[in-house]
């Protein structure tokens, strides 16, 4: 089984998800991606500023999901791929989030790879499609 | 109708066919491609005008955007607002004035139109996206052809820009040339190319003619000239008729390389197109839909437009070539979700 997100947490997720909001802690100035209740950073600041990340960044490390290693929602897409990267990138402000790797390049992710982020469908659960984004290389 | 177009941004999907997977797997390839872009797994209509209007909206700002008109034959749901998804995705206001258009190929260029019309002369900009990824049957020749792409273009009322001049529209009736019917995906006809290869050229001709005598043109007016491209014969033959000559239409020629992308037909064409054009060259567009109507619309180059760092060249040369048990699989995604 898949990890169940509901249409209400997902619907509540749609500007992070869709073009990456963030929230800047006004007591350490550090940006909180994804959106917390106290920053995870002073571990104090619970007064943040709305703000819009880059989607630019840095692949920290990364693996490869195949055959039958996906989870039940990724499972069409896996058997579709193949196989397919899932990376971890740091970004340009701060924050480390894991997702898809896109279009990757013939041999592979590589660490220190600079990727954007891209707006994707993730996947379809109650015939409802879940976007978000993914990550594909920046040339 | 006053207005002029700002900025404009493409987008192709990293995978490709080639004519030669077709002929490994069917004995032949019905349409005349070199290759065509394939929409990914992850991607459909909606991501793919994200792709092409977070390029534009890198060069205006998108608080000033006031008109979407969004334009695809492949929304991803059969109801159920895309604009919403859209604008979500690209940060723009929730008062903007949204229109979502797509029962044939021709919302491309009646996207355009309507956003003209929408925008009036108010000091704002309109987004226009026209995002397609056409399905036939895998065993039909139809689907030979059939690409995915994406444009988006910024509007804005006033002088200066690319000028909109003016334009043609006639509608009629046609029956058994592509068509989806409702509740279905794929795209049908009655397979008679002869039949609707005439419709097109008949429609097309005449709306390009009527464009030209409304303003007391003649073909050799226009240093560029772009017609929807279904077929790559049947555009290039349809241009000569009309008078215009191969160094008119070349630029906008994009067929072969993407194959047939629906609402993107010709618009794809034209993103070509602007991103070469100098000023005082004159620029024709046409948009045809099946069943059957066209469209031809003229614009005035006064100052080029706003261009993101990637034109349409990178979009064609970026790509990885899969083979076609990988694009059957791609097509029959709904069998496997």
């Amino acid at each position: 089984m898949g990890a169940h997100i509901s249409v209400p947490m997902y619907q509540r997720a749609v500007p992070q998800r869709y073009r990456l909001v963030g929230l800047r802690c006004r007591n350490c100035g550090r940006v909180n991606f994804p959106p917390k209740g106290v920053c995870r950073y002073c571990g104090v600041g619970a007064d943040f500023e709305e703000c819009r990340l880059s989607g630019r960044g840095t692949v920290h490390s990364w693996t490869l999901i195949a055959g039958a290693g996906a989870p039940p929602e990724f499972a069409a897409e896996a058997a579709c791929k193949g196989s397919y990267p899932v990376v971890l990138v740091e970004l340009d402000e701060g924050p480390r989030i894991i997702a898809q790797m896109v279009d990757p390049p013939e041999e592979g992710p590589r660490i220190g790879m600079r990727v954007e982020a891209v707006f994707r469908r993730i996947y379809e659960e109650e015939g409802v499609i879940r976007y978000g984004f993914k990550f594909r290389p920046m040339t | 109708m006053a207005g002029r177009i700002i900025a404009c941004a493409t987008y192709v999907p990293f995978l490709r066919l080639t004519r030669a997977e077709y002929r490994k797997a069917w004995g032949r390839c019905a349409a005349d491609i070199s290759e065509k872009a394939v929409a990914d797994f992850d991607e459909d209509a909606v991501t793919m005008a994200v792709e092409a209007g977070r390029q534009v909206l890198a060069l205006v700002d998108a608080a000033g955007v006031r008109v979407l008109a969004l334009a695809s034959t492949t929304l991803p749901y059969a109801e159920k607002m895309a604009a919403g998804t859209v604008a979500a995705a690209l940060g723009l206001p929730e008062k903007v004035t949204s229109v979502e258009l797509g029962t044939s190929a021709r919302a491309g260029t009646e996207a355009l139109l309507s956003a003209l019309a929408l925008l009036g002369g108010e000091e704002a900009t309109a987004l226009v996206l026209a995002a397609d990824c056409p399905a036939a049957g895998p065993g039909e020749d139809l689907d030979h052809a059939l690409g995915a792409a994406a444009c988006a273009f910024v509007l804005a009322a006033g002088s200066g820009g690319v000028e909109f001049e003016g334009a043609a529209s006639r509608v009629t009736e046609r029956l058994g040339e592509r068509f989806v019917p409702r509740g279905a995906v794929r795209i049908r006809d009655v397979g008679v190319r002869t039949y609707t290869g005439e419709a097109y050229a008949a429609t097309v001709g005449a709306v390009v003619r009527d464009l030209l005598e409304r303003l007391g043109r003649r073909p050799g007016d226009y240093r560029y000239v772009v017609l929807p491209q279904f077929d790559g014969r049947q555009t290039a033959s349809l241009g000569r008729r009309l008078g215009f000559t191969s160094e008119q239409m070349e630029a906008g020629l994009i067929f072969a390389r993407v194959g047939d992308t629906g609402v993107c037909a010709s618009l794809l064409g034209f993103c070509a197109v602007l991103e070469q054009a100098s000023p005082g060259d004159r620029i024709l567009v046409a948009g045809y839909g099946s069943g059957c109507g066209g469209q031809a619309l003229s614009f005035v180059v006064r100052e080029p437009v706003l261009r993101p760092p990637h034109g349409l060249h990178y979009w064609l040369e970026r790509k990885r070539y899969i083979d076609y048990l990988h694009y059957l699989k791609l097509r029959l995604k709904e069998q496997l979700l």
